[in-house]
């Protein structure tokens, strides 16, 4: 029961991460010197992704343990689908991390490092959003 | 007048650009080394069998994902050490520095955490 929660947790989390991910894709395109909300809002994008992925790593276990086998045995498809979440997850949060630092440290000059930074975060937010699809469609195969 | 996106004015202005490409470096580095090393597994194994990814560890991702980020952190620490460097001529001796001083102990924790915790 409480793999099924921790489950439904991370996929919230990684829904909510898919949609933060765009406001600071949005709020830095144009390179402009960061207000006290932008830097909430990146701070906070960047807790709501490591939150997504450690629940992620931390069901993991388990997940192999219990559920894995019953998915490829389903399917081979969905069971390889679900490897490359895995292996697109970890680009999210080396993405957004990157990303997030970058742009919490970049001085008010540099609006070229700010720029970079909102390319970075829409291409987390995009491969974000291939996650979330992905692992809504694993999930809707077999759970824990 | 320069068309640079980055101007730098004072040393700790470029330190915080130097700061903010390697980071940069890092979210773009950490992830080819991760398809770095799923080609390298891939082209050692040939093609993949559903049967050993069903037998697979667990800790294989771990490992590969914390690989992945320590070179990515290495590459990092490249691209401040010459971002933040005024002249080329410390550029090495400052490389060399910092990568032993955050890489090498980190290499050092990662290795020992992967005998420990195969």
């Amino acid at each position: 029961m409480i793999w099924r929660v921790l489950e439904s947790v991370h996929g919230h989390f990684g829904v909510l991460a898919a949609i933060a991910l765009l406001h600071p894709a949005i709020l830095l395109r144009r390179g402009l010197p960061l207000s006290r909300g932008a830097r909430w809002s990146i701070g906070l994008t960047t807790l709501v992704t490591a939150l997504a992925f450690g629940f992620g790593v931390g069901i993991y276990e388990h997940y192999r343990e219990t559920a894995k086998r019953a998915i490829f045995v389903e399917s081979q498809t969905i069971g390889f689908l679900f490897e490359t979440k895995e292996h697109l997850g970890f680009a999210v949060m080396a993405l957004a991390l990157g990303a997030g630092i970058a742009a919490l440290v970049a001085p008010p000059s540099a609006v070229g490092v700010r720029r970079a930074c909102a390319l970075t975060y829409a291409a987390a937010a995009m491969l974000c959003a291939v996650v979330v699809a992905l692992g809504t469609l694993v999930a809707s195969t077999q759970g824990f | 007048m320069s068309k640079s996106p980055i101007k730098r004015s004072s040393p700790i202005e470029t330190r915080r650009i130097a700061i903010a490409l390697g980071a940069l470096v890092f979210a773009l580095g950490a992830p080819f080394a991760y398809v770095a090393q799923r080609v390298f597994e891939r082209a050692r194994s040939g093609p993949t069998d559903p049967l050993l990814v069903v037998f697979d560890l667990h800790t294989s991702f771990y490992w590969r994902a914390s690989t992945a980020a320590w070179w990515g952190v290495v590459l990092a620490i490249a691209a401040y050490a010459f971002a933040a460097q005024p002249s080329a001529s410390t550029l090495r001796h400052r490389l060399t520095r910092t990568l032993g001083i955050v890489a090498l102990p980190l290499a050092f924790a990662l290795g020992l955490a992967m005998w420990r915790m195969p």
